[in-house]
This record gives structure tokens, sequence and C-alpha cells, in this order.
């Protein structure tokens, strides 16, 4: 594994916005994590890229292994060496990972410089390289633009540049397309999936989108209020998700020759974690609940591979 | 019977001011656009940023004026009355904005938010009519009445988008805009808003025009389908009819679909919508179409139909008009 979290547990204060958390990636792969805003998606890439302390947070239990080192024990300085190097995050929106009186240019060769010690001139042959695999036309023009010149799909390919310079092994997409057009949405995926499949990164891609999960990854996260409900390879997911949240979010998706009056959603909303419902926190929500949700929270069961934390999976029976 | 809207060759067009040095631009948002909407049927406009989507929607509903073109609206051009004589009449076309959270005043409570309609139309109500008209709007979107004494900021993205549908409704329109009223939301939280337009379309018989950028949505919710691209119609499409214009194609292609046992290869189209300055002679496609030949940069193809309600504007897959013995001479 290239990456593994293992019983993860953050506190901010008495609030425990994760709890549980078990996940892990490896080189040339891609983990989905899904869930609905409030689920602890972002919050767990925000520990694997150790920004908790600076949001106030810290880390109460469990591991984040990478390549064979414990990120929970290292300290700010040997962090700084990893961010934007080995791992790197591409942010939801890209106007805010952009100096908007930077050239854009210049922003992607700070990542090499620092990172990989080449100077300016070096810097510069690998940005325009960078932007061009990238599919940003005439990257010898694009180099000296500032970022209010470009659309959002090539801010976006710009973030993604910025993001490799560092030569990362590790990359976390967090929402990368949410602000994009369908079609530049779907070009920028498709962007992502060839970098894993053809330099071998670890991809941990952070999505709403059921849809996104399906077309891209290999093994899927579901989230629910900080926990992780549901793991697996994702054609087992689908084929046969064993949560009623999964399944709940999979019917969702509005789909072609869907008949009207099909999709419903999911009724009430995500809780607060100030506010979490005792037993199951999904219990609440679900068209499925027995007795023993609204008593007590159900464990992780693992089973030939996939898990699910769930009572009606409680030993193996259906 | 007549239909509900008629739009008729609708054209707005921005213009940049000129200075020194500086050329004044033409921005030509939407063009030559016309369409019919029928009582108690579903419009959607589907179409990514910059196509003139929401243009359109504020020109049907005269929140900007039009250059040119007509807007009927039961029989009245709404387009060209003076704008003292539209009041009265807007309480019969409302809309629903994009962003709850901006458009509902974060100083009122979500009973001033939903009395606001009443006092810009000065109907005036005894305060017991008034509780009783706001438990009703609630109730109608499943709001729990305690509600009413909340602010903006302390509901969640889809009460307060309930909130902005009660108060379109709260004059009992014939017709609701609905600009992407469900952009902002979580997937989950979508699917119960579109379940709720649904049920209220059917209950309080409401006619919609219905503003989306996501193609699957749109054909799971609307009966007949406006696709733009650069401020023009495109293909207008019936419900259930597989597209014909390669840019339909290309969207229907840039949906996710939730299985991973049907992958696909994502991107089909490249490139992004052009700019709308300096309009092309031909088709605004051109530059990203798979398909596109000679012809296709020198004139501009007209929409033309392919049966009753499915029309399409393309010279490659458009309807021949040609003669068949003339075809092989193109």
């Amino acid at each position: 594994m290239l990456l593994s979290v293992e019983d993860l547990k953050i506190g901010f204060g008495l609030l425990e916005p994760l709890v549980g958390v078990d996940l892990g990636v490896d080189a040339g792969e891609i983990l989905g994590l899904v869930g609905e805003s409030g689920s602890g998606k972002s919050m767990t890439a925000m520990s694997i890229m150790g920004m908790l302390p600076l949001m106030g947070g810290r880390i109460k239990q469990g591991r984040i292994v990478f390549d064979g080192l414990d990120l929970t024990t290292i300290n700010e300085g040997s962090y700084r060496k990893l961010r934007g190097g080995r791992i790197a995050l591409i942010t939801q929106n890209p106007m805010t990972s952009l100096d908007p009186v930077v050239r854009v240019g210049r922003q992607i060769d700070q990542a090499s410089q620092l990172h990989l010690g080449l100077d300016r001139k070096e810097a510069k042959s690998r940005t325009i390289d960078l932007m061009d695999r990238m599919r940003i036309p005439s990257p010898q023009h694009a180099y000296d633009l500032f970022p209010h010149q470009l659309s959002g799909g090539l801010r976006q390919r710009i973030v993604i540049a910025m993001a490799l310079a560092g030569d990362p092994d590790l990359l976390i997409a967090d929402e990368p397309t949410t602000a994009l057009d369908v079609t530049v949405q779907a070009q920028i995926i498709q962007l992502l999936v060839e970098l894993v499949r053809d330099r071998g990164l670890g991809l941990i891609l952070i999505t709403h989108d059921m849809g996104v999960i399906a077309q891209t990854c290999d093994r899927v996260a579901v989230m629910y209020c900080g926990r992780v409900v549901e793991y697996g390879p994702v054609a087992r997911l689908f084929d046969d998700p064993r949560h009623p949240y999964t399944r709940a979010l999979i019917s969702c998706i509005p789909q072609l020759g869907m008949a009207p009056g099909t999709l419903t959603g999911i009724p009430g909303m995500v809780p607060s974690s100030q506010n979490l419902p005792k037993g199951c926190r999904f219990h609440p929500r679900c068209d499925s609940v027995l007795d023993n949700c609204r008593l007590r929270e159900p464990p992780m069961k693992t089973e030939d591979g996939r898990s699910v934390a769930c009572f009606l999976h409680e030993g193996g029976q259906r | 019977m007549t239909p509900l809207l008629s739009v008729r060759k609708l054209s707005r067009v921005f213009s940049s001011n000129g200075g020194f040095l500086r050329k004044k631009r033409q921005f030509r948002a939407v063009s030559d656009v016309s369409f019919d909407v029928r009582r108690g049927d579903v419009l959607g406009v589907v179409g990514e940023s910059g196509c003139g989507k929401s243009t359109l929607a504020r020109l049907v509903l005269r929140l900007i004026e039009p250059s040119a073109g007509a807007v009927m609206f039961d029989g009245q051009d709404i387009a060209s009355l003076p704008a003292g004589a539209i009041r009265p009449l807007r309480r019969h076309f409302q809309m629903v904005f994009q962003d709850p959270y901006s458009s509902i005043d974060p100083r009122l409570t979500v009973r001033d938010a939903l009395l606001e309609p009443f006092q810009v139309q000065d109907i005036k109500m005894t305060k017991v009519a008034a509780k009783s008209k706001i438990d009703a709007l609630l109730t109608e979107v499943s709001l729990p009445l305690s509600m009413a004494d909340s602010y903006q900021h302390q509901l969640s993205g889809g009460q307060k988008q309930r909130v902005g549908i009660a108060r379109a409704l709260a004059l009992s329109p014939a017709l609701v805009v609905l600009d992407e009223p469900t952009a902002s939301l979580d997937v989950s939280i979508q699917a119960q808003v579109i379940a709720l337009l649904q049920e209220l379309r059917d209950r309080l018989d409401l006619t919609y025009m219905f503003i989306s950028h996501d193609l699957a949505l749109v054909q799971y919710f609307c009966d007949r389908i406006l696709v733009m691209y650069l401020g023009r119609i495109v293909e207008i499409l019936p419900r259930g009819e597989l597209p014909v214009h390669p840019y339909t194609k290309a969207l229907m292609d840039s949906a996710f679909v939730p299985d991973p046992n049907q992958r696909r290869d994502i991107p089909r189209i490249y490139g992004e919508i052009p700019s709308g300055y300096d309009e092309p002679t031909g088709c605004a496609f051109v530059g990203r179409c798979p398909l596109a030949e000679a012809r296709c940069s020198k004139s501009l193809p007209r929409l033309q139909s392919l049966s009753e309600n499915h029309a399409v504007a393309c010279h490659v897959q458009g309807p021949v008009n040609v003669p068949m013995e003339f075809q092989n001479a193109l």
C-alpha cells in the first residue's frame, strides 16, 4: 500500500468529526471517497495532508502510513518536504489555489524549484512540458498569462500541472470538477485517470457523484457523518450495495430512460457533528431500520475483501 | 389551445462601452430564439455556462429588456409592455433562483421573506390570513411550521431552496422559471427537491421552464428540452427521443453513468465554449464538432423540423431538403 489510513480519529476540541476511518490506496490505483457534504471527505484529505494543526484540530487515534512512514509522528518541517512534493492536493475551486498576481507558468515553476531543486530555466522547460501534457493549447504563450485570463477548465489544468510539478506519488483531488461545465468535467476526469494509469500515481478522488466514482475508481469508501460505512472494490459495491446509504446514494443519480417519479432522494439531511443521533448515525434517514440501530453503533465488519458497518449484515446474514 | 408562453425571435445583445483606444464590442447573449411552452408542460433548457440560458430566463420574465423579439405570455406581449404595466402581471410568472444563499435576505425571517411578494403586489391581508397563508406555503414545500421564525443562516441548503420555491408559489403563478434550482445542492437533496417540484406541478397545475446544465436530470424531469449553444437553440428535443445534434450527443456522452460495468472512454469533444464576442459566420460549434464540414463554417444552420416536436440546427445531421437526385452534387 502506498498510503494506508488505520482507525483514524480526529478531534476539534470535544468534537470528533472523523471516527474509525480505515482506507488505503496503492500506486496506479484510484480510491473514491464519496458521501454528501458534511460526511468528512474533505476532513480526511486534510488529515492526510497534515493540515489539521493549522485548522485547530488534532489526530486523537490511529495512523496514517505513507510509503512506510507514519505521518502522524513527523513534525511540520518534514511534512513541508512531503506536501506539494510527494503528496499533492487539487482543490475544488482553482481560483483559490492560484495566486491572482503571479503568472501561471511561474506558479508551476515554484513547485519544481522547491521540491526538485531545478534552476529557473530547467523549471520553465519542465513547466511547459507539463502544460503541454495537460493539453493546454500553446503552452509557451499560456505560461505568461495570469489566472483571470484563463477559463475555468484551463485554470483547473494549471492546478493539476502545479500538483504534478513536484513529481508526487500520491494525488488527492477534492471535488476537482464541481465548479466546471459537464463537457469540461469529463475532460478533466479523463486527464486524471490517464495520469494514474500512465505514471503509476495513487489518486484519492473525492466527489459526491456516484457516476464519477463508477466510471473511474478501483475502490470506493462511502462516508457518512465522519465514518466510513462501506468500503470495497467498485464493481462489487455497485452490483450489490450492502449499506442502505450506498444504495440510496446510487439511486439519487438521474439516468437516461428513468420513469418520472422514481427519483426520490434521501429523506432528511446530514446531521451536524454537534448533534449526532444515538446508535447508527444513518438510522433517522434509513429505510430498513432495526431495533438495534437506534441503540448501538454498528461495528465495521470485513468479509472477503469488502467491509460494511450495518446491522443488516451482522454475522454475514442478509 | 394557445400555448401559455410563446417566444418569438428573441435576442439580447450586450455592448461593452468603448473608451479611449478601446473599441465598442457587442456580446450576443441570446440570438433569434423561438419556442412555445404548453400549459402544464415542463420545458428544459440545457447548455454549458455562457450559452445564454440564464439570460433567456431573465428575458422571458422581463427582468432584463430584450433587444428584439416578442414574449407572448397568455396572449399578451410582455416584451413590449411599458414597465409600469408589467408589475401587476408579475404575479403570474415567478422565478426560483440558482443560489438560495443569496436570493433570500439574511435579515428577514422566513415569514417575512414569504410575505414580501404580497407587499410588492400591494395585497393587504389581515394578520390571521397572513399566518394561515404562511402555514399553507410551508406545508406545500414540506417544511415544519416552526421554521417561519428562522433566519436564512439557520437553514440548510435544501431548506433554503424550499423557501425559495415557497416564495415563488406565494402568489399562485401559472409559470415558474427555475434557474438551476439544484446546482448548489447535494445529489440526495437534489433528488428531494426535484420530487417536490414534480408533485407541486401535478397538484397546482403549474408550468415550468427548468434551466440546468445536467442533461440527464433535464431528460428525467422535462417534457421538451431546448439545447442551447452560444446563444442559439441547436436542438429542440422531446422526452425520450435520441439526440441528433453532435453537441447534444456530446453532452449526453459527458454524463457519468453510475454503473462500473458500463465504463467508456470519457470525452469525445475537446475545448470549451468560445466567447460570444465576434460571432462566427457559420455554426458556432464548428471548432469542437467531430463531424464538421467546410460548409459548417460558411453558413449558419437554421433550426429545421425532424418531426412534430423535434427540431435541429445542423448542416450535417439535419433534415435533408435537397431532392435526392442533387444530393451527390453537394
